[in-house]
């Protein structure tokens, strides 16, 4: 009992008191904290923004160690659902273009009801600078296909013809190649011409027709599709369009120049057509 | 010491193998891609600088793997390109073991007439069984050999280098 009330902490209680009876007072009279408040949140409050500074740190970091884990899952979650969600996109537009592929397929099968038909891919093209070639991702052990088969786009559009067919893959030249020939229709003449790939314009993508019956009635952008005639290629398929029309060197006989309607730098997948009605 | 010889050998056909395959991919893979047209024979260009290196022998096997990759390149059965490059690497061997000095000047020589003698084998089907006129065969040969020469120019290190791997 004698250590508690002791001198000193009769004093300090004192002070405590008074302190207490000023603040109180001041309370009461104004409202406000009273002088000693006020002394003391003066002289406390750098520290007090020190402390604060030093908490919100701290918080920080104690926030950040807390939460690392649980933002890393987060994080590795939302990167796998963007990656889905991209992955999904890319599937989704693949799948679209392949159905609309296989829609114009459709048309075309049920158009030409006498087609057999084998899906490829154009895996490579030919990195000579004298022809225009390409392999396809088809061969003798995989499909039908045989030397001489036209390849088509699924719209029923022209790209080429079989070469070689190796065990696996198949080359194939292509509609602006030197070597290809085919028998073809214009939309507006009747009797056919020949369309054929040209060295000189196979550089500029484009194809020559010939033999033109009546090259009056010809004009640009006229369709050229095949005629059916010498039993490699079905009849109507598209072979393009007529780019413009010139004389030869001599001057006797016209021919035109013809732009495929494939698009040659575009195209990846193909249809061969391995059977089909001959037209006598 | 036998071990040491098959070691060498080895790396030997490593480096080559590697080198060849790289030039394969450029070829058949990425010139076509953005240099239509206008695609730079490297594995002729490989035959050629590497034979010109090397013996007859050593530069006739060089040819024909080279010329067989190049027919596979060129989407061709492995015949034209095959013999021809193994012709070629025999040719070169023998001339760089003998009358040619290995340097720069004599390297551009073989590999100018490796690219001219393939250009005159690729035009000539065109020229003589199909018709065509000279001259686009022609620009198509010497846009091929510009480009093909600037790129043997940028593969003269490369070359060398392996070819020095190869003759320790």
């Amino acid at each position: 009992m004698k250590k508690l009330f002791s001198k000193k902490g009769i004093t300090a209680v004192i002070i405590a008191a008074i302190i207490a009876a000023i603040t109180g007072i001041s309370l009461i009279l104004n409202s406000n904290p009273g002088i000693v408040t006020n002394t003391v949140e003066t002289i406390l409050s750098p520290i007090k923004t020190v402390t604060a500074s030093i908490a919100s740190v701290c918080e920080k970091i104690y926030g950040y160690m807390n939460d690392f884990d649980r933002l890393l899952e987060t994080n590795a979650q939302l990167r796998a659902q963007l990656a889905g969600s991209s992955q999904e996109e890319r599937e989704f537009a693949e799948l679209e273009k392949e159905n609309e592929r296989l829609r114009e397929l459709l048309g075309l099968a049920q158009r030409n009801s006498d087609y057999e038909f084998e899906m490829a891919a154009i895996i490579n093209w030919s990195s000579s600078n004298w022809e225009s070639t390409f392999t396809i991702n088809k061969g003798s052990a995989n499909s039908a296909i045989e030397e001489g088969d036209c390849v088509i786009t699924s719209a029923g559009e022209v790209v080429g013809v079989v070469k070689t067919v190796s065990t696996v893959t198949s080359v194939c030249i292509s509609v602006v190649d030197s070597d290809f020939a085919v028998s073809v229709n214009l939309n507006k003449v009747t009797g056919s011409a020949s369309a054929k790939g040209d060295y000189a314009l196979m550089k500029d993508g484009l194809l020559m027709l010939d033999y033109i019956n009546d090259s009056n009635k010809v004009l640009p952008g006229d369709t050229v599709i095949t005629s059916g005639k010498g039993g490699v290629f079905p009849d109507g398929l598209l072979v393009g369009y007529i780019v413009e029309i010139s004389s030869d060197e001599t001057g006797l006989s016209d021919y035109a120049t013809v732009e495929p309607a494939a698009d040659l730098d575009n195209v990846m997948d193909v249809f061969v057509i391995t059977e089909f009605e001959i037209i006598e | 010491m036998l071990s040491k010889i098959r070691r060498e050998t080895v790396l030997d056909i490593v480096y080559n193998g590697i080198f060849l395959l790289v030039l394969y991919v450029l070829q058949a893979g990425v010139f076509p891609w953005f240099a239509e047209g206008a695609v730079p024979l490297l594995l002729v260009i490989a035959a050629a600088g590497l034979s010109h290196f090397t013996d007859s022998g050593r530069g006739a096997v060089l040819g024909l793997f080279c010329g067989i990759l190049c027919d596979v390149a060129l989407g061709r059965p492995t015949i034209i390109y095959t013999v021809t490059l193994s012709i070629i690497g025999l040719f070169l061997g023998y001339l760089g073991d003998t009358i040619l000095s290995r340097r720069f000047p004599s390297y551009l020589i073989c590999c100018l007439g490796a690219l001219v003698v393939v250009s005159f084998v690729q035009m000539f089907a065109l020229l003589f069984f199909e018709d065509v006129a000279i001259f686009p065969l022609l620009i198509t040969a010497v846009i091929q050999i510009v480009t093909s020469m600037v790129c043997a120019v940028l593969l003269y290190p490369v070359i060398k280098w392996i070819s020095r791997k190869s003759r320790r």
